[in-house]
């Protein structure tokens, strides 16, 4: 059941990835986040190659992307999962730095579940995830206060 | 009828030609004697005063003697006698009986004078006779009605009537068979009974004296002929050696009115032959009354005419005026024309141009009428087969309306428009009037902007090249910002929020302090970056243009701002406004940046005052927003819809300075204008217009 807990964060901007990391420890999910810095380590994440390849099967209960990334960006990522049968049911939330028009529209046009506004807002997320139904999947303990009421 | 036989007597005593030279000479040597006679007795006579008595003899020879209707003695010689007895003083005593009687008196000394004797040798012997005859007689042909002699030759195979045993028959018989003519003559017992028979067709000419006969051929229906012979002098006669001083007196009267062309001679001779030439037959009269009438009618009718013509005149003269009035018209409007006007016919070439051909071509009418094909020629070889084609069209009654090139007389090529007013067939021939209208200017014109427009559209197409390159680039730099710039701040807010909620207690009031100022700098600072994005997204996004219910729009704007009121009094005047053609969310934002700016900007006004309403122009709706705020000096108006220029600063209104910015951006976009109207302290009226549009 560990690899339900797994949320596959990727995103290439340290700090972004240092502060996502303290929001979720604040909510004692830090131990099971992949971190991985561009699209093309993403995609070698989900489908067990290369770093990855000897990793144990199974997808991880949702994948924070970050759109700009080197090499390959969140929107190839995106498009990659969708069109590839093992992960076309992974949920997406994509992270913004804007709502930047063009890039929202294209994420919504490429399926992607949710999006949420960087820094992590921990509201935006758990409501992004809650909407996404792995929240209990990633969770192992109670949820905080305010998520738990709407659930 | 005894005295015209004796006067046939008495002529056939008459002498032949040579017998007559012989009385002339004899005339010419006795004048001279006859002259001192007279004048010695003419002198003697006035010494007498007893009146001496005169006896003459009266017999019937009309119209030399005879005797008239009333009984008196009358005829030439008479008439002579009586005036030469008035001036000699005698007193006359006529004697009547007939030629024979007469004669034989006047043998025996019973009577003084015997008129009308032709002189003959024989006679002489018997008779004294003066010297100046009193006439000569001569005979003429008379010819019946219908004949026609002209020529002695033409009485061959005739019958001539003429007086039994008269001197005319031995002479006329004479001639004739000296010509060797066949005449019969039918002898008369007197010229009168000659003139009857040859009347009554008995015969077809008569002889007769030029007195007889001239004064009767007409009352007996003959013409006189031009043959005449036989020419005879006549005198007075007295008995020999008995009365020679009558003779003289006689000559001397004679000779004097011989002279004179108005003498009583000649008036009573011509009394005696102008009778007949008065004589008018009295259908002449009915054919003068006729005529007479005639004129009478015809003076009417001709009056009648007149005043009809006058009248007619009258109109025509009018009508003439009219047609030279109108021809005037027609002609200045024609020929003053800045158009060629002309007519050409299919037959015969150009007929007519209008005076305006010579300052557009430089060839005049005349010359063009004289070679009706210079036109044609002169058109450029590009174009004259489109010409033809289009006159023969237009002969085929398609309209003409053709533009093309002509030479003029310097050489140079001129642009035509040439339009058909009309084509009528005449006979097997077509006329075609039409205006030309030189349209070089316009052409060049044309021509200029067509370079124009070329040149134009390629320099859009770089302008719009450049432009969108640089929206490209402006696309990339608000990408970088929202992320790159963006980022960093992120962070910032990150940690500090990381500061605060991990180590706040161990935190001095000073250091908290700090980051409070840090967070509110960074957030300052991502309103700016958000509100930019929000800016450029206006400039870049879109339009979504459909029906925008202003109204509705105001309403649900003014809505969203009572919670930013925080208890404050504002006063609205919203007017009804029209619907327009825009993207609705971006002019919801116009209304919100406004209205959001007046509601700001009363803030310490109590009550705010806020009205929004319109004042429509032609093609404009333009809308208002007016507040009783703080305003603004007019002299800062032109910065007032620019990106960050703010009038005020952040700590009396808080603000970044993208709102106006943004306004003007979309209305620009929606085709509009913005512009304001303040007084500081007086309040501010923001103006938008939206060009009215209809809904698609």
């Amino acid at each position: 059941m560990l690899e339900l807990k797994t949320i596959l964060l990727a995103e290439d901007n340290e700090m972004d990835v240092e502060l996502t990391l303290e929001a979720l420890a604040d909510h004692n999910l830090a131990n099971s986040v992949i971190v991985v810095s561009d699209g093309v380590e993403a995609m070698e994440y989900l489908r067990r190659e290369g770093a990855y390849a000897d990793r144990p099967s199974g997808n991880p209960a949702v994948m924070l992307l970050d759109i700009k990334m080197p090499r390959m960006d969140g929107l190839e990522v995106l498009r990659e999962v969708r069109a590839d049968p093992e992960l076309q049911m992974l949920p997406v939330v994509v992270l913004t730095s804007s709502r930047e028009e063009q890039d929202l529209l294209t994420a919504y046009a490429l399926g992607v579940n949710a999006y949420v506004v960087k820094p992590v807002a921990f509201a935006d997320f758990i409501d992004a995830v809650t909407k996404l139904g792995v929240f209990w999947g990633i969770i192992n303990e109670q949820p905080p206060r305010g998520v738990s009421r709407d659930d | 009828m005894n005295g015209l036989s004796s006067l046939a007597f008495a002529d056939g005593w008459n002498g032949s030609p040579g017998s007559r030279v012989g009385r002339c000479s004899w005339r010419a040597c006795a004048s001279i004697v006859a002259l001192t006679l007279c004048l010695a007795l003419g002198s003697a006579t006035t010494a007498v005063a007893a009146p001496r008595v005169v006896r003459v003899g009266v017999y019937e020879n009309e119209p030399k003697v005879f005797t008239d209707k009333d009984g008196r003695s009358s005829g030439i010689f008479i008439d002579l006698i009586e005036k030469i007895a008035a001036d000699e003083g005698w007193d006359i005593e006529y004697v009547h009986g007939d030629w024979a009687d007469d004669l034989a008196a006047l043998e025996e000394g019973r009577i003084d004078l015997m008129p009308d004797v032709a002189y003959t040798e024989e006679r002489d012997q018997l008779f004294d006779f003066h010297k100046t005859p009193v006439v000569e007689s001569w005979s003429y042909v008379y010819a019946a009605s219908g004949q026609r002699i002209d020529r002695i030759s033409q009485l061959n195979g005739k019958r001539v009537a003429v007086l039994t045993g008269s001197i005319q028959e031995t002479t006329f018989r004479e001639m004739v068979e000296g010509f060797g003519l066949d005449v019969t003559i039918v002898g008369a017992d007197s010229l009168k009974a000659a003139f009857e028979l040859t009347a009554n067709g008995g015969a077809d000419a008569a002889i007769a004296n030029y007195l007889f006969g001239d004064y009767f051929y007409t009352q007996y229906g003959l013409t006189k002929t031009p043959i005449v012979f036989n020419a005879v002098p006549l005198y007075f006669a007295t008995a020999q050696g008995r009365n020679p001083e009558l003779l003289a007196a006689i000559d001397a009267h004679l000779n004097t009115w011989m002279q004179e062309p108005n003498s009583v001679y000649f008036t009573i001779l011509s009394s005696y032959t102008a009778k007949d030439q008065a004589r008018i037959p009295v259908y002449v009269f009915w054919t003068l009354g006729v005529i007479g009438g005639l004129l009478a009618i015809s003076a009417v009718l001709l009056l009648v005419l007149r005043r009809l013509v006058n009248r007619r005149t009258q109109h025509l003269r009018q009508a003439l005026v009219d047609l030279q009035e109108s021809e005037g018209k027609y002609r200045r409007l024609v020929e003053g024309s800045p158009d060629i006007i002309y007519s050409v016919s299919r037959k015969r070439g150009g007929l007519y141009h209008s005076q305006r051909v010579e300052a557009v071509l430089g060839y005049t009418p005349e010359y063009l009428a004289e070679f009706p094909y210079f036109w044609v020629e002169c058109i450029h070889p590009d174009d004259r087969s489109a010409v033809d084609a289009a006159l023969e069209a237009a002969q085929n009654g398609e309209p003409l309306d053709i533009e093309y090139r002509i030479k003029d007389s310097r050489g140079e090529w001129h642009w035509l428009r040439d339009r058909a007013i009309g084509t009528v067939s005449v006979g097997d021939d077509f006329i075609t009037e039409g205006v030309v209208t030189d349209i070089t200017a316009r052409k060049q014109a044309e021509e200029k902007v067509l370079l124009l427009n070329a040149e134009l559209e390629q320099r859009v197409e770089e302008r719009t090249g450049q432009l969108q390159s640089a929206n490209k680039e402006l696309e990339a730099f608000s990408y970088s910002v929202s992320h790159d710039l963006r980022a960093p701040l992120r962070h910032i807010n990150g940690f500090v929020d990381l500061l605060m909620s991990r180590s706040r207690g161990e935190l001095s009031d000073k250091s908290r302090h700090y980051l409070d100022s840090i967070a509110q700098a960074a957030g300052q600072m991502g309103a700016l970056i958000d509100d930019l994005l929000a800016f450029s997204r206006t400039s870049r996004a879109e339009l979504r243009m459909g029906a925008v219910d202003m109204n509705v729009a105001v309403r649900d704007v003014i809505a969203s701002l009572r919670d930013d009121l925080d208890g404050r009094e504002v006063e609205w005047d919203v007017s009804s406004l029209p619907d327009v053609v825009g993207d609705s969310a971006m002019l919801r934002q116009v209304w919100g940046n406004l209205l959001e700016n007046a509601v700001k900007y009363t803030r310490g006004k109590e009550p705010a005052r806020i009205g929004v309403g319109i004042s429509e122009e032609a093609d404009d709706v333009v809308f208002f927003v007016r507040d009783n705020g703080v305003g603004f000096d007019m002299q800062y108006a032109s910065k007032l819809f620019g990106v960050f220029q703010r009038l005020h600063t952040s700590a009396e209104f808080e603000g970044t300075g993208v709102g106006l910015a943004n306004v003007r951006r979309i209305v620009d976009r929606h085709g509009g204008r913005t512009w304001a109207e303040a007084e500081p302290d007086r309040g501010a009226t923001f103006f938008f217009s939206i060009p009215k549009r209809k809904v698609i």
